[in-house]
This record gives structure tokens, sequence and C-alpha cells, in this order.
């Protein structure tokens, strides 16, 4: 079998977020980030259009 | 290019190999080499994600398509934060746990080693010309402005890119990514300034925005749906949601990097790194773009921006008769802006309904007079690569030209670096290491890769010597990334989310992926953005149905697969 497990270091297990205590937050927020520059973008196309 | 621009440009280019030397010593291992010993902090990672993914093109073409098109380009991106988080809850803890070199690997572990060989095949055609591609494309813009011999051009990058990494490994690609991003952004904002620094003293930034608005650059969002269409913001979520799966999700160049980090969360975080920078990023870029539009209302362009071709042109008897009408609609429009720059200030809206009737009627003058510029030509070409480079190198101080050339060839670099990196790892670990020499020593399978990285280094310039004699092939290898990413992409869907499905399942349906994107291409007319999600439905159709018809053996779930789940 190929698998690199005999030369790659273990990986350390899943660990929590810097901020915000849980990784489904920090999804919540680039999607509301993702939310807010398309809505930002709209207004901005429809604020310099004469 | 004067003198200090030439004293930059060189200083740049000797410092980011010696510093891509520096950062890339110690790489004496295998998983050092390819993995850089999984120790990357996650800003190192997320800058070289980003700095692989911005080509020189991407600098050259998009400041340039915003001149002509607008910014609607932006929408092509808005998939990718919702792609980077997919990729965050499923394929970053699956490759971390499932320990492996490449996202290929993985595939052997979840289905068998046909499946595995198949892909990577796929990823080594695709990302083999990509790699060609990307030293190609550039160095022609780049000698066609600044009259270098295009061959050289491809030469010296080239070399500079497979000194630094076939020593260092990943580790001298992902650090000097991070210098060459750096670059990259210091040059964009440096651009924007001189470009609205070198308005008329009596055009402001804000009526600089009001006249890119309303000759309709500044149109970020467009709700108009067509197949055909490639930028609208449903192309973009989804069509572009399912391009990012596929590039950051099983695409090597990109995998290998998150594959560094040293823990799951770092990767994640550097994959949530550029889904957050990405947008404002493209969104700078292009209103660069938009402005140097507005600078050229104020300041005659020529008849064509690639000089070349100006040149060939201008010997047409039809000519003279072209170059006039296009100075008259310029003086129109001209006479228009400042016409609408008066009529803003002071206030008066009929005046300046008026003024931009006027203004619109005078811009699509100009655009048929550059059309029948480029008719003269006689053959395709593109003029809109040429639009941003033709501003640097005319208008820009000494000094931040050879800055702006540099920015151009740290992109190349860092794009075709990442791109050698990756087909090196792939072909030693995915071809050599599992069908060729399958039990040699640690130090055997590091010399491998380094003679890989010269290889594939080589291949690319190779490739890029004869890229001229192409010609229209360059345009449709633009196009084979999409004709294999819905492939590439179904197949993990598979892997990752339908535990029944077999190895049977995965390689037919790779198979009816591919032939369902090829023939979406020859017979029909739709955008290659929807390819990706075409391929991919196929897959998991076929593979769904092959492995309820004719797999009987039971779910092919192997060793790895559970761990990953």
């Amino acid at each position: 079998m190929s698998g690199a497990a005999d030369h790659a270091p273990r990986v350390m297990d899943d660990e929590p977020p810097p901020i915000l205590g849980t990784w489904r937050r920090i999804y919540i927020i680039v999607l509301c980030y993702l939310a807010l520059l398309i809505v930002a973008s709209y207004i901005f196309g429809r604020a310099v259009r004469p | 290019m004067r003198p200090l621009d030439w004293v930059v440009m060189f200083c740049w280019l000797v410092f980011i190999v010696s510093y891509g030397l520096y950062r890339g010593r110690g790489s004496s291992t295998m998983n050092k080499y390819l993995l850089a010993g999984k120790s990357m902090p996650w800003y190192a990672m997320g800058l070289s994600i980003m700095a692989t993914q911005a080509s020189a093109i991407t600098f050259i073409s998009t400041t340039g398509q915003s001149y002509t098109d607008g910014m609607r380009f932006v929408q092509f991106y808005f998939g990718l934060p919702i792609a980077m988080v997919i990729l965050c809850a499923t394929a970053v803890p699956i490759f971390h746990r499932a320990n492996v070199y490449t996202a290929y690997e993985y595939l052997e572990q979840r289905f068998d080693a046909k499946t595995r060989s198949l892909v990577s095949l796929i990823f080594l055609i695709q990302r083999g010309l990509a790699a060609g591609l990307s030293l190609y494309a550039p160095a022609v813009v780049l000698s066609i402005i600044l009259g270098w011999p295009d061959r050289a051009t491809t030469i010296v990058m080239g070399v500079l890119v497979m000194t630094y990494i076939s020593f260092g490994g990943i580790k001298a690609v992902t650090w000097a990514d991070v210098q060459q991003m750096a670059l990259i952004l210091c040059g964009l904002v440096l651009a924007l300034v001189l470009a609205i620094h070198l308005l008329p003293r009596s055009v402001s930034f804000a009526d600089a925005v009001s006249l890119a608005g309303a000759a309709g650059k500044l149109n970020p969002v467009t709700f108009n749906f067509s197949w055909d269409d490639r930028y609208n913001i449903w192309s973009g979520l989804i069509g572009g949601m399912f391009l990012a799966l596929a590039y950051f999700g099983c695409d090597q160049s990109q995998v290998q990097r998150y594959l560094t980090g040293k823990s799951i969360a770092a990767s994640r975080l550097s994959l949530l790194f550029n889904a957050m920078a990405k947008i404002p990023m493209q969104f700078f870029i292009l209103f660069i773009g938009a402005m140097v539009y507005v600078f050229f209302i104020y300041e005659r362009p020529p008849v064509l921006f690639q000089p070349v071709e100006l040149r060939a042109v201008q010997q047409d008897a039809r000519f003279p008769a072209v170059e006039r009408r296009f100075q008259q609609a310029y003086a129109d429009r001209k006479q228009a802006a400042d016409e609408y720059v008066q009529a803003n200030h002071a206030g008066d809206r009929s005046r300046r309904q008026a003024s931009i009737e006027h203004y619109r009627a005078a811009q699509q003058e100009l655009n048929d007079a550059h059309a029948e510029g480029e008719h003269l030509v006689g053959k395709e070409f593109d003029d809109t690569n040429y639009i941003f480079l033709s501003f640097v190198t005319r208008y820009l101080p000494a000094g931040v030209v050879g800055l702006i050339v540099a920015v151009i060839f740290s992109a190349a670099m860092s794009s075709a670096s990442g791109e050698i990196n990756s087909l090196a790892t792939v072909t030693v670990i995915d071809i050599y290491r599992r069908h060729i020499t399958r039990e040699a020593s640690d130090r055997h399978y590091l010399i491998a890769s380094r003679f890989a990285t010269v290889f594939w280094g080589c291949f690319a310039m190779g490739f890029a010597q004869y890229g001229r004699n192409f010609g229209a092939l360059i345009q449709a290898v633009n196009v084979i990334g999409s004709l294999f990413y819905g492939g590439l992409l179904g197949v993990f869907v598979l892997a990752f989310f339908f535990r029944g499905v077999g190895a049977n399942g995965a390689f037919f349906g790779v198979l009816a992926g591919e032939a369902a994107i090829f023939a979406a291409n020859l017979f029909t007319k739709i955008s290659f953005l929807w390819y990706n999600v075409i391929g991919c439905v196929v897959v998991v159709a076929v593979g769904l149905a092959v492995t309820r018809l004719f797999d009987h053996n039971g779910p092919g779930l192997r060793n790895a697969a559970d761990s990953a789940h």
C-alpha cells in the first residue's frame, strides 16, 4: 500500500478555532460576510449609476 | 524600461530566489520537501494559496477586462467563500486524517488503484499544460510591451522558479509566495494611487467614480441569467462555487498548500482567509481597470494597445480613415465627459442627463472605431491584455514601471512554482512510488522528487517555447481546466458523501462525467463555468447507477474511509 503513514508525522486531532468557540460559528460569519459583500457591491453599483 | 526600472526588477528577482533558497533550507526528507514537515502557519499557507491562484494574466487581463466590460467579472468569485466553507467542513479534515501526500492517494484508500491512477493522469495532463501556459502567456505580453524576446522571458522565469523549488521544495514555494503576494498587493495599491493621481486636477476622485459609473464600468452585480453568459450573479454563485470546490478541493496545486499545515485548524484558517480576502482583492484589481479607463478619457489612447499590431496596421491604406474616426470619437467623448462633470458640479440634472446620452453615443462610436482597427489586423487577437501594461509603461514614473513588471513576474512565478511542485509530487507519489519503485529509501524518493521538479520545470519551459506555434490552442488550454475539473470534483463528492459507492462506480463515473463535459463543450454553447456542475452531477449519477446495477460486492469502503468520516 502506498500510504504515507510511515513517513508523515501524525496529525493532531481537530481543535477549536482561535475565536468564537466553534467552527460552525466561523462558517456562519464567513457566509454572512459574503452576503454583506454582495449587498454592498450591489448598492455601490446602484449608487454610481446615473 | 529605464535604468532604474531594470535595477528594481533585477533586485527583486535576486531577492526572491535568495529568499526562497534561504527559507527552503533543511528540506532533507521527502516529507519536508513535499509537505514542509507539516509545519506551516495558516497565514503563510493562505497567502501562498492566493499567490498561486493569482497568475500574471489575472493582473494583465482582469484590469483590461474592467476597462472594456466593467467590474461584473468579480461575480466569478462569489461562489468561492461557500466552497471554502464546504471544504473546511469536509475535505480538510478528511485529507489530514488520511495522512496523505496527495489528494489522489486518498482515492486509493477510499476506492482502488485504478481510480487513483486515472485521476492522477487527468491532473498531470491538465496541470502540465497549464504550467506551460503560466510561463508563456505573460511572457508574450511582456515581450511585446517591453520589446524582449518571449523565449528568453520564459526561460528566465522558468530557471528562476526551478532554482529555488528544486532545492527548497514546498517550503521555498510557500515562503517565496508570501513575499511575492506582499509585492503584488503593494504594486496594486501603487497602480491605483497613480492612476487617480495622473487624472487632470479639475477631475476629483468622486468625478472619476461618477464617470466610470456613467460609462457602465462599475457594475459588480448583474442579475440577468443566460447559459452562455459567463459573469452574472447566478453563474458566479453556482458555477463559481463548483469551480472553486474543484480547484481547491481536487487540484493538487492547491490541496498540497493546506496539507502543509501543522493542524487541521491551521489549514482551515488558510482557506477561510482566502474566503474573506479574495472578493475584495478582485474588486480592487477591477477598480484599477475602471480608473485606467477614466484616465484614458483625458489622455488619448492609441487605436490599438498592442504596439506590434498597431505598427503593422499603420501601413494599411485604410488606417488613416480609421484613425480619423477614432480621434473624432475620442474628442467627442472627452467633451461629453467635461460637460458631465460640470453638470454634476452644478447639480443640473437635465444637463447631466443630456451629457450622459452624448457621452454614451461617443463611447459607442469609439468602440466601433477600435473594432474597425482590430479588424484591420486580419487575425484573432485580444487587445484587452495590453491595456494595463500600456498604461504602466507609458505613464508611470521610473522605478514604478520596474516594480509593476516585477509584480507581473512574481505572479507568473508564484503560479508556475506551485504547479511544478504539485506536478512533481503527483509524479513521485502517485506514479513512481505506486507503480514503478515501491520499496526504496526516503532519500531515494527525495532525489526522485528533485528530478521530477526539474523535469516538470523543463517541460513547462519547453511547452512555453513552442507556445506561439499553437495559436488557437492557447485559448483551448484556458478551457482545459474546466474540461477536467468536473470529473475530478465528482469522484471526490462520491468519496466524501456516498459511502456505498464502490471502486467501479467511481471509475466509470469519472469516465462518463468527462464524456458529458466534452459533449457539452463540443455540441452546446453552455459557458465553461457550468461544465463543473454538469461533470460532477454525471459522475455522481453514473457512480450510483453502476454501484446499484453491477457492484454486488457491497460498498467499496476501504481502510481509511471510516476514519475519514
